[in-house]
């Protein structure tokens, strides 16, 4: 009828008679089999391919892959009066397809069709009209109680809520919230609205920053990735146990425990890291490193095997890697683990997608007395462990030992071996690359000298090297580096303080360094049995956590794992099917 | 039917549900992005717009919001934020607020839809989940087994 008047902004189009047999509520996650919804996928392409006015060349490739495609949330609802079809087609073309039905001329029995698509930030948009059968205009009665608004409104609202505690707390409400909070479509809509955020008042602050020092520091933590953090202290305590048990060379049992800095953050207040959920625990339970909110554990086996574990302590989802067997010179400080991003910026535009089977490498470095260094090195979709030598310029570690920690950035494991940065990629050994430090911040060991604590920390995404010193007769000095330049190695002294006069009644024997994962002036450290939290710009320190003088830990073993949570927890991916046992 | 005024502005009449007629510049109206398209395609000429899912009552708010988003520029950003602030606290109760909602989504109007969000999730945090099916009449449809299923897998963020 009006297509023939030549108006071009009006398209009529007849949807398919199918569309009255959609359900008011669905939904399409990636793991959702999608041959049951096969019929609905072919509607909603129908409706793709009768937009002819819309004269998007890209359109025409996402509809042609939209069957196997169809990747993000897609959800239909029908509250009475207007019905909106949200539908993501595509996170990899970032063609976002939504469709308003805005009006009801029930005389001409068609509705109009809001359709707005974008494509590569462009948005443009088309009023069509749809003639339909009256028979699937929804019905006001619902069987659905609170239908008092539909679910693209409910989950503008949701992902406004500030941290995934209160959408986690919403799951409870109905089962509407419930799946509405599970679908994939929320969790991108959540995780976009508040990177978004977090990356505009980042800007703003960076704007205000020079008449606004202080102000915007205060900040920081609150506009950074809207992150919580911690850092966790882990020790040893043994305790000969009685009688030895018979069938164990071991005369001792251990426990790990651990000091929780920062427990006035709510998810850290409560949560004690039980690890009751992982079993079974043998001996010599230990956390080895932390990635995000992902920890690595791992216990010992039959005296000579390691079971490892990748565990997310907030959700306690876990998965038991392959054993392996133990190497030289043990594990622990030496252990790292490199994923690949569970959130992934997609186009220029600030669009984020999920990648929930993102791989993952776990490494640990191994060096006994005396012996050739083996790097042991575990791969997500093989699930198979693998052991070779160190390389020959990766044995350049000082006493036998690798002097730093070991820490994850841009998806390569680094540590300080006393003379260089070492930047170890496990997913392409080949890229392996040293970074050079200056000269102040090397290591000599003059005889008599303490040897001083080294510490790699990632801040704001930046490599950060932390030395404390104090040389026989001096001070002892705090220096923090940070690597400003990440491909040419420039490392700029950002902090040189004297902790005896900030901490005059301390001796300081300090342990345990990490930086704060956002803040560049907080440190953390041990001095003694005490967690210190101390702020390198201002001098002011506070005892935060406390190890109990009954139980003597053993240095070797203490731990600092800065864990940091992300919006959205990290989930863990199954293990690649294995034909047979890999020990 | 458009009038004219005297600055030459043009006028749209926007028709609410319950039959309200506003009379509201061209300029004031675009901010409603449906309404924009609907001008674009020539739909305001033939008389007044129907909006059928907006009550007068939920419109008078919606055009005094635009009203003042179409008169103010960037340099006032703060003085719109408290204007803003002001504007939901008017709405007073999560009723209106959700009508309001519903409203700047069907007129499309990306502003008030973020802010009326905003503060309707401001409500819900900090509530239970029982508050939260309270201050909607939501009923709770999860079996006693369900509940308890959902409440340990999510133990965690209730601590």
């Amino acid at each position: 009828m009006l297509s023939s008047d030549g108006n071009k902004g009006l398209a009529w189009f007849y949807v398919l008679s199918s569309l009255s047999s959609l359900p008011s509520t669905w939904f399409l996650s990636p793991s959702s089999d999608l041959s049951n919804f096969s019929v609905d996928d072919n509607m909603l392409v129908e409706i793709l391919r009768r937009l002819p006015s819309l004269q998007w060349e890209r359109v025409g490739e996402v509809v042609g892959k939209i069957p196997c495609d169809f990747v993000a949330g897609l959800f239909f609802n029908s509250p009475p009066g207007y019905t909106p079809i949200v539908a993501n087609t595509n996170p990899y073309s970032a063609i976002v397809a939504r469709f308003s039905i805005c009006s009801l001329e029930s005389s001409s029995r068609s509705v109009s069709l809001l359709a707005s698509m974008s494509s590569d930030g462009n948005n443009k948009r088309r009023r069509v009209l749809v003639p339909c059968s009256s028979s699937w205009l929804p019905s006001p009665s619902s069987d659905v109680s609170d239908f008092w608004m539909d679910d693209y409104m409910l989950v503008e609202i949701l992902c406004r809520l500030p941290s995934i505690n209160w959408v986690v707390r919403c799951m409870s409400v109905s089962k509407r919230w419930y799946h509405l909070i599970s679908s994939h479509y929320f969790l991108r809509r959540f995780i976009n609205h508040h990177l978004i955020n977090a990356a505009n008042a980042q800007e703003e602050e960076e704007e205000e920053d020079d008449d606004h020092d202080s102000e915007g520091k205060n900040n920081v933590l609150a506009n950074y990735r809207n992150c919580f953090f911690n850092v966790i202290y882990g020790y040893t305590d043994y305790a000969p146990s009685l009688p030895p048990p018979l069938h164990s060379q071991r005369t001792h049992t251990y426990h790990y425990r651990y000091v929780l800095p920062n427990q006035d953050l709510p998810l850290f207040r409560k949560l004690g890291f039980d690890f009751s959920y992982l079993s079974p625990i043998e001996e010599d339970f230990e956390i080895l490193t932390a990635y995000n909110d992902l920890l690595l554990c791992s216990t010992h086996v039959l005296g000579k095997y390691r079971q490892m574990y990748l565990c997310n302590p907030f959700t306690k989802q876990w998965v038991a890697l392959p054993l392996t067997l133990e190497g030289p010179g043990g594990f622990g400080k030496h252990t790292g683990l490199v994923c690949e991003p569970h959130c992934v910026k997609i186009g220029k535009e600030n669009e984020y997608t999920l990648n929930s089977q993102y791989r993952y490498r776990v490494v640990s470095i191994q060096k006994g007395f005396r012996e050739v260094a083996t790097i042991n090195i575990y791969t997500s979709e093989t699930g198979q462990w693998c052991r070779f030598p160190l390389a020959d310029a990766l044995q350049r570690v000082r006493n036998g030992s690798l002097l730093s920690n070991v820490v994850t950035l841009n998806g390569k494991l680094h540590w300080y071996n006393g003379e260089v940065v070492v930047a170890f990629d496990p997913f392409n050994t080949s890229k392996t690359r040293f970074i050079q430090v200056s000269p102040d911040i090397q290591y000599y060991s003059p005889a008599g000298d303490r040897t001083p604590s080294y510490s790699l920390s990632v801040c704001r995404d930046s490599l950060r090297l932390l030395k404390v010193h104090s040389p026989p007769g001096f001070h002892c000095t705090a220096m923090v580096w940070e690597l400003k330049d990440y491909k040419s190695g420039t490392w700029s002294l950002e902090h040189k303080v004297n902790l005896n006069s900030v901490m005059q009644e301390y001796n300081l024997h300090v342990s345990g360094l990490s930086c704060h994962p956002t803040d560049p002036d907080i440190i953390y450290f041990m001095e003694q049995c005490d967690a210190i939290h101390c702020n390198l710009q201002t001098g002011e320190w506070e005892i935060v956590g406390h190890i109990p003088r009954s139980n003597r830990m053993t240095k070797s073993t203490s731990r600092v794992l800065p864990i940091v949570l992300p919006l959205w927890p990290t989930p863990i991916p199954a293990l690649p099917p294995q034909d047979f046992p890999s020990v | 039917m458009s009038i004219t005024t005297e600055n030459n502005e043009k006028m749209i009449t926007l028709m609410s549900s319950d039959g309200e007629e506003f009379v509201v510049e061209e300029a004031v109206a675009a901010q409603s992005q449906t309404i924009k398209h609907l001008i674009e395609d020539g739909c305001s000429t033939e008389g007044s717009i129907p909006l059928p899912n907006v009550t007068g009552r939920v419109l008078s708010e919606v055009i005094q919001y635009c009203k003042k988003h179409s008169s103010s520029d960037d340099k006032e950003e703060k003085e719109l934020e408290a204007w803003d602030a002001e504007f939901v606290k008017a709405a007073d109760d999560h009723v209106a607020l959700t009508d309001l909602m519903m409203a700047a989504n069907f007129l499309d109007i990306k502003g008030l839809l973020d802010l009326v969000a905003q503060t309707l999730a401001n409500m819900i945090t900090g509530k239970s989940p029982e508050e939260v099916r309270r201050m909607w009449n939501i009923k709770n449809d999860f079996t006693p087994e369900e509940a308890e299923k959902v409440r340990k897998e999510n133990q965690w963020a209730f601590e």
